[in-house]
């Protein structure tokens, strides 16, 4: 059955939206009302909503009383001696994020294509000013192996900064 | 329970014990550990999966906290730090083990606060044997998602984070937040929805 | 859409054709900046929670680090400085048998893309950044743990 939602595009964001409680009331109402001659997208939102229900209402794991009791001395171990024992990590990677998202390798393919052609044929300066209002801009991050990084700015300075959490150095 | 109430805000306490921690009282900070270890604990599970796994990194995202307690004046929560911490490591330790492979759900390991959960709903057998199967079907669905869009579902389905929250903790745009989210939830509701169906 | 293997093998085909391309085509961007270099400025800074005060060497950058972090010294520890041309590595030694790398990529209209890696003993990546900078401008990245505290490199090109 063909349906006005089913036509419009981004029905499957529109009925998540709904589902989650994220749309404003009047959009709301509309999707209301076409819900109401639509099984195939009340079926839909009633997943949506049993999956958030169950998410939410699943046990929290909680540490166990000798783990809990146990665990800010072994925090306090790690800090004093450096002994974490995490594998090292595989250091994430650009081909990862493409690997899992063929479409956004496909497209990112297409657009370095279109990138290059524009910039060569050209020949003009096609930057205007793009670095933020104190001059820097950090266009990509990778971290290190098990170390993970946060780029932040504290209020009042101008300076940015690309911070990686090492692990904690014998002391 | 989940948190549908939310994150709880960052209380002056917190702020407190984070300065204290920053001027070398590192009991201040064992205070902060033993009242946020328990949420941490959790969002690492909610990731990982596995008990030890999740133990291990919450310790080790304490310990980075501590070390790097100094670089930062408070313009995010201690909180939001945190989680960030624990997601990144989470995730560090999801494509060391998981790369290439769907993980599976086994049923006769599962944790103990999952088997009991069951032993307090109040509904009859049949629908405490269906929210389970439920559970399970879910718990495979989300096994499956790449471990960035797991993030995000756990932030915010479980750990109740707002989209800003979220951005802040995971470090992406609010739009690739709603993005990741979007296609978590589409996963899992393709999971439940022919199950949903067979019930009819 | 298609199946993600068949998307995933389209993909990949295109990036053949997407390297003869941009060989083809952007040689002669390459060839108009050939000559181009960025002026590097580093310093190395440690900074712990320990006596020892803000090191009077740091200069401008000394309160802005204040603002920034709650250390309670800040030490210089080296100010190396260099040129580097465009796609060619700077290399810098840091404390702990670490090296600092930094390779220019693009230099156009007063800013500078600049790749930064801190590299540990081993040669493995701490950190692999891609950044844009002003002429003048200062980028920090800190974290990697020195003595009782952390070390926080200030980078500034042009």
């Amino acid at each position: 059955m063909t349906h006005r939602l089913h036509m419009v595009m981004g029905r499957g964001r529109r009925l998540a939206a709904y589902a989650a409680g994220e749309m404003p009331t009047v959009v709301r109402d509309r999707v209301e009302a076409d819900l109401l001659r639509c099984p195939a997208c009340r079926r839909e939102v009633e997943a949506y909503q049993q999956v958030s229900h169950t998410l939410r209402t699943s046990a929290r794991a909680v540490l166990a009383p000798d783990e809990a009791a146990a665990f800010w001395p072994g925090v306090e171990n790690r800090i004093r001696h450096g002994t974490a024992e995490l594998a090292r990590a595989a250091r994430p990677a650009l081909r990862e994020l493409f690997w899992d998202h063929p479409r956004l390798s496909l497209a990112s393919a297409a657009a370095a294509v279109i990138l290059v052609l524009g910039l060569t044929l050209s020949q003009m300066e096609l930057w205007g000013p793009t670095v933020g209002p104190n001059g820097v801009e950090v266009l990509s991050i990778e971290a290190g192996e098990d170390a993970p990084v946060m780029v932040f700015q504290a209020p009042g300075s101008k300076l940015k900064v690309i911070w990686v959490f090492e692990k904690p150095s014998s002391s | 329970m989940g948190g549908p109430e939310g994150p709880p805000k960052e209380t002056e306490d917190d702020r407190d014990l984070v300065e204290r921690a920053r001027r070398g009282d590192r009991e201040s900070f064992g205070t902060l550990v033993r009242r946020h270890q328990d949420r941490a604990f959790n969002l690492a599970y909610q990731m990982v999966r596995n008990r030890e796994d999740a133990l291990d990194i919450s310790q080790e995202a304490f310990a980075r906290a501590y070390t790097s307690l100094p670089a930062f004046k408070g313009e995010a929560s201690f909180t939001t730090w945190l989680h960030r911490i624990v997601v990144n490591l989470a995730i560090d330790s999801l494509r060391r083990k998981q790369r290439g492979a769907i993980a599976t759900y086994d049923d006769t390991r599962a944790a103990p606060e999952e088997r009991d959960a069951d032993l307090f709903t109040p509904e009859d057998p049949a629908t405490a044997l269906e929210n389970r199967q439920v559970r399970d079907l879910l718990a495979r669905g989300i096994a499956q998602l790449p471990p960035a869009q797991r993030a995000v579902l756990v932030l915010r389905e479980i750990e109740g984070m707002s989209y800003e929250e979220i951005s802040r903790a995971v470090g992406c745009t609010l739009g690739t937040v709603m993005s990741r989210l979007f296609y978590a939830r589409r996963k899992l509701q393709q999971v439940l929805k022919s199950h949903l169906s067979d019930l009819r | 859409m298609g199946h993600p293997q068949e998307l995933r093998s389209l993909a990949y085909s295109c990036i053949p054709l997407f390297c003869i391309l941009s060989v083809i085509l952007a040689t002669p961007s390459v060839k108009l900046h050939a000559q181009a270099t960025v002026s590097l400025r580093i310093q190395v800074i440690y900074a712990a929670n320990e006596p020892g005060g803000v090191d009077s060497r740091l200069g401008g950058l000394a309160g802005d680090l204040q603002k920034t972090f709650r250390y309670s010294m800040y030490q210089l520890l080296d100010a190396p400085q260099g040129s580097a041309a465009l796609n060619q590595a700077w290399t810098a030694s840091l404390p702990g048998d670490r090296r600092l790398e930094i390779v220019p990529t693009a230099i156009q209209g007063g800013q500078y893309s600049l790749t930064v890696r801190v590299l540990s003993s081993g040669g493995q990546a701490v950190v692999n950044t891609a950044v844009r900078l002003r002429s003048g401008a200062t980028v920090l990245v800190g974290g990697p743990s020195h003595q009782k505290g952390v070390l926080i490199i200030a980078i500034t090109a042009g």
